[in-house]
C-alpha cells in the first residue's frame, strides 16, 4: 500500500522559496492506487494505468480465473541524506484487481509502457458466443 | 470545458539545488511547457489518453502548476528532463558570493 507523509503541510519555510498558489492533494489517488481508465467494447477491453515513473520490470500483470491483477512498486527518487521538503507522489507497493466482464484470448494480450501510461489490450475470446438458453416450465402454470 | 488539475510532486532540497519531481503520466515532450516569468515557474502539460483517431477511447486532461521563486534561485540553469511521465527540475541554487571588501577612499 502506498506509504504517505501527512497531508498537512508543515513547510512554513518552504513557501518563501516555492510560493504555491493553489494547492490541493488528490486524495483518492492515494489510497487507491494506481489511476486507470478503461474502455470496453463488444470484443475488447482496454485498460490504461498511470505509472509515471515506475520501472515495467517491476510491474506484474497476471490473469487468472477471469480476475487481471497489477502488482508492482513505485520508487521514491529521493537519496539519502536529501532533504525532502514536500512529499506527494505515491511510492511503495501497490496491486489493484479486475474482475473481467468476459473471457479473454490469452494469447493475444498485449501490455505497453510508454510516458508513464501502461496500456493493456485485452481482446475478447473470439469462440465464446452467447448461448441462449431454454427455459423449461414444469408442471401448470 | 477540460479538467485542469495540479500534479502530484516531491521537492527536495539538497545542497546546491532544490529538485521539483511531478507525476505527469501520459504527457509526451511536445505536450509540455516549462517556464519562467517574472520569477513564476509554470507547468502546463497536456496528457493524453488512448488512441485520437478512436474518440471513444481517446481522453485528454490538463496539468498547471505554478510556483514563486525565491531570490536564490538561478533561473538561468534551470534544468528540466521528461522520464517516462515524470517531469525533472533542476533548480540551481545561486552560488553565496564571497563578501568583497569595499576599499574607502581617503579624500
Amino acid at each position: 500500500m502506498q506509504n504517505r507523509k501527512s497531508l498537512m503541510d508543515p513547510w512554513s519555510s518552504l513557501d518563501k522559496i516555492f510560493n504555491n498558489f493553489n494547492h490541493f492533494i488528490h486524495q483518492n489517488e492515494i489510497e487507491t492506487g494506481p489511476r486507470v481508465h478503461t474502455h470496453k467494447s463488444e470484443n475488447e477491453l482496454i485498460l490504461h494505468f498511470e505509472l509515471p515513473g515506475v520501472n515495467p520490470d517491476k510491474v506484474e500483470l497476471n490473469y487468472k480465473d477471469d480476475t487481471l491483477t497489477l502488482k508492482g512498486e513505485r520508487e521514491q527518487l529521493v537519496k539519502a541524506k536529501q532533504n525532502l521538503l514536500r512529499s506527494e507522489r505515491p511510492h511503495g507497493a501497490f496491486e489493484r484487481s479486475f474482475v473481467l466482464p468476459f473471457k479473454i484470448d490469452e494469447e493475444k494480450v498485449n501490455a505497453q509502457y510508454k510516458d508513464g501510461i501502461l496500456t493493456v489490450n485485452l481482446p475478447r475470446e473470439a469462440t465464446q458466443s452467447s448461448k441462449k438458453i431454454t427455459i423449461q416450465t414444469k408442471g401448470a402454470a | 470545458m477540460k479538467t485542469k488539475i495540479q500534479p502530484l510532486v516531491d521537492i527536495i532540497d539538497f545542497e546546491k539545488a532544490f529538485y521539483l519531481y511531478f507525476d505527469l503520466p501520459g504527457v509526451n515532450e511536445s505536450n509540455l511547457d516549462v517556464d519562467v516569468e517574472a520569477n513564476i515557474l509554470s507547468v502546463h502539460a497536456k496528457q493524453t489518453i488512448g488512441d485520437p483517431s478512436h474518440p471513444e477511447t481517446y481522453r485528454e486532461k490538463i496539468y498547471e502548476s505554478r510556483y514563486e521563486l525565491g531570490e536564490t534561485i538561478d533561473v538561468e540553469k534551470i534544468n528540466a528532463k521528461l522520464d517516462h511521465g515524470v517531469l525533472k527540475l533542476d533548480l540551481p541554487k545561486i552560488a553565496k558570493k564571497s563578501p568583497s571588501k569595499i576599499k574607502i577612499e581617503v579624500a
